[in-house]
C-alpha cells in the first residue's frame, strides 16, 4: 500500500525533474524519502565500521592514534564486506 | 553554462558529504577513546563518496529492472544482500521507518505530502 503511494510520488517528482532539466544527461530515477534515509544509515555504518576496525588494529599495536597504516590493514576486508 | 553550474553544485554536495563523513568518523573515534589522523579521515570520506556513487548506480539499475521510476527501500537492502548481517541491520532500520509512518488514510495523506516536499527539495538542489 505504502509503496504504491511512494511510487506515485516518485513519478510526479521524476516528471517535474524532467520538465526542469530536459537537456541534461542525468537519469530521472530518484530515490524516495525512506530509501534515502536507509542509504544514509548504510553509509553511516560504512564509516563507523571503517573507524572501528582501524581502531581495533591501533589498539592491538598499543597506540592511541589511528594512522593510515591501520586503515590499510583493514581496507581489503572492509571493501569485501560492503 | 548549465554544465558549469552542475559541476559547482556537485562539488558543493561532495564537500558537504565529506564534512558529514568526517564528523561521523571523529565522533566514532571519540567513542573508542582514540585519536584519528587527518589523512585517515580524508581517506574514509573519499571511500564513502565512491561507495555512494556505486550505490546510486546499483539503485538505478535495480529500480530500472523492476520497471519503476523510483528507488525504494527494498532496492537498498538488495544492494547489500551479500552481507547477511548488514542486510539484517538495514531490514531492522527499514521496519522502524515503516512503523513511524502510520498506515491510516488520514495520516498517509499527510505523509505523502511530506514526501512530496522531500522529493521536490531533492529535485531542486541541482537547480539552485
Amino acid at each position: 500500500m505504502i509503496e504504491g503511494a511512494d511510487a506515485l510520488d516518485g513519478e510526479t517528482g521524476a516528471g517535474t525533474s524532467k520538465k526542469n532539466r530536459p537537456t541534461s544527461g542525468f537519469n530521472h530515477i530518484i530515490a524516495n524519502g525512506n530509501a534515502l534515509k536507509l542509504s544514509c544509515e548504510l553509509l553511516r555504518n560504512f564509516t563507523t565500521e571503517a573507524v572501528q576496525r582501524a581502531a581495533t588494529i591501533a589498539e592491538a599495536e598499543g597506540v592511541s592514534k589511528i594512522e593510515p597504516t591501520h586503515l590499510e590493514r583493514v581496507l581489503p576486508q572492509l571493501l569485501l564486506d560492503f | 553554462m548549465e554544465r558549469e553550474e552542475d559541476d559547482s553544485v556537485s562539488e558543493l554536495l561532495r564537500d558537504r558529504f565529506r564534512l558529514s563523513t568526517i564528523h561521523i568518523a571523529e565522533a566514532e573515534a571519540k567513542r573508542n577513546d582514540m585519536e584519528i589522523s587527518g589523512p585517515v579521515m580524508a581517506c574514509i570520506a573519499d571511500l564513502a563518496f565512491k561507495y555512494t556513487e556505486q550505490l546510486a548506480k546499483d539503485l538505478e539499475l535495480f529500480s530500472q529492472h523492476g520497471g519503476r521510476k523510483t528507488a525504494n527501500m527494498e532496492d537498498v537492502i538488495l544492494s547489500v544482500h551479500r552481507n547477511e548481517h548488514l542486510a539484517a541491520l538495514l531490514r531492522l532500520f527499514c521496519n522502524d521507518l515503516k512503523a513511524k509512518e502510520p498506515q491510516s488514510e488520514r495520516k498517509r495523506k499527510k505523509a505523502s505530502k511530506k514526501e512530496d516536499q522531500a522529493t521536490t527539495s531533492v529535485v531542486h538542489i541541482p537547480d539552485s
